[in-house]
């Protein structure tokens, strides 16, 4: 299984947008699939069309009673999206409350990790959708992952919180004595406009190696998808968005991951 | 673009380090963290007592004898005081400097 982490400490960048996108794709190759919902606010969730108010069971029941490691109760909370192949680990909004709860207890970052390592033979590759700030979920996707993806809107205001992202970064890699490879992609892309050519041009400058060099450009054929549950690449595979997250994932595939052992993670 | 604060990073480390902390490998961090001879993880006596302050490094030493007191739950061990409440209110939730002394 190949782990890959989406993330950022900014909202809004397009992360559920890059997951769901990278993970159609990923069907569309016959890869099976498994997206996780680690946001309280559920939008990968609701983006298959399931309540993240209404689900009895989601990541959050994981966290307790080592259900973590009971893959029986694991396959229950997982369930089927509109693609064959591609399977979703929900969130409800209880995991809002999960920080409250379990961020004092040593080893909490790692419940991810232990889930990932029971499902390792299910799915080839593992999409983690996360929240945008630094709380016990961001840390179990950056604990769990082989790789992390940045997306930042090429607007000024998001170079912060992809500083901040690096940073955070730096300091698991640090806590777990291991390198982390990641790649910043630069999105809601719009040549036409002053901002976003600055703004990738600063970013090329402050992380000249971790920049991807192509960007995700604004298509309004992501959001018509989106509204209508499906994966970009089904909704229209020519369309700008869609050609884009190809080449991305084409990238993402040549990296050379860190070796994550399955036993690690036991 | 400015950088952490001291206090900010100190935190976040002493977060990260407890959620970080993966049981089934204390042992063997132990081992490291400490020189000869090791104290097993059940041989905290009896009346010791664990002090704790909200300040302190980062050194991996430090950080990882924590995590064994912190585990033993010897804090919570303690009669109901004001000192036991600043202790888990502080210590607990961030992995904080402790020390064990008789």
């Amino acid at each position: 299984m190949r782990i890959w982490s989406i993330a950022n400490q900014k909202g809004g960048v397009g992360k559920t947008t890059s997951v769901v996108s990278l993970g159609g794709l990923l069907a569309e190759r016959g890869a099976r699939v498994l997206l996780i919902d680690l946001d309280p606010h559920g939008s990968l969730t609701s983006y298959f069309r399931y309540d993240p108010d209404s689900l009895e069971t989601s990541l959050y029941d994981l966290f307790f009673n080592q259900r973590c490691k009971d893959l029986d109760f694991i396959h229950k909370v997982i369930c089927p999206t509109s693609r064959k192949g591609v399977d979703l680990l929900p969130a409800t909004t209880a995991l809002a409350t999960l920080e409250r709860q379990v961020s004092g207890q040593d080893g909490m970052g790692l419940v991810l990790a232990k889930t990932l390592a029971q499902l390792w033979d299910d799915y080839d590759y593992a999409l983690l959708d996360t929240p945008p700030i630094l709380g016990v979920l961001l840390v179990n996707a950056l604990a769990a992952c082989q790789r992390l993806v940045i997306p930042t809107q090429t607007e000024h205001l998001a170079l912060k919180g992809l500083e901040r992202m690096v940073h955070t970064l730096k300091m698991v890699m640090s806590s777990q004595n291991r390198q982390l490879p990641y790649t910043i992609v630069p999105t809601l892309f719009d040549r036409r406009t002053h901002a976003s050519m600055t703004t990738l041009k600063e970013m090329r400058q402050l992380y000249p190696d971790h920049v991807w060099q192509e960007a995700i450009p604004i298509d309004t054929k992501l959001r018509d998808a989106s509204h209508e549950g499906l994966f970009p690449n089904e909704m229209d595979s020519l369309s700008r968005g869609v050609r884009a997250y190809r080449h991305l994932l084409a990238e993402l595939d040549q990296g050379q991951e860190v070796k994550h052992e399955r036993t690690i993670a036991q | 673009m400015s950088g952490l604060s001291h206090n900010n990073q100190s935190r976040i480390t002493g977060y990260l380090d407890t959620l970080l902390v993966d049981h089934s490998l204390w042992d063997a961090k132990l081992s490291l963290a400490m020189n000869p001879p090791i104290r097993p993880l059940n041989t905290i006596a009896e009346g010791k007592y664990l002090l704790a302050t909200d300040s302190f490094g980062c050194g991996s030493k430090t950080k990882k004898y924590i995590h064994l007191l912190n585990g033993l739950s010897i804090v919570r061990q303690l009669p109901a005081s004001r000192l036991k409440a600043s202790i888990l209110q502080s210590c607990s939730p961030l992995a904080s400097e402790a020390m064990c002394c008789d």
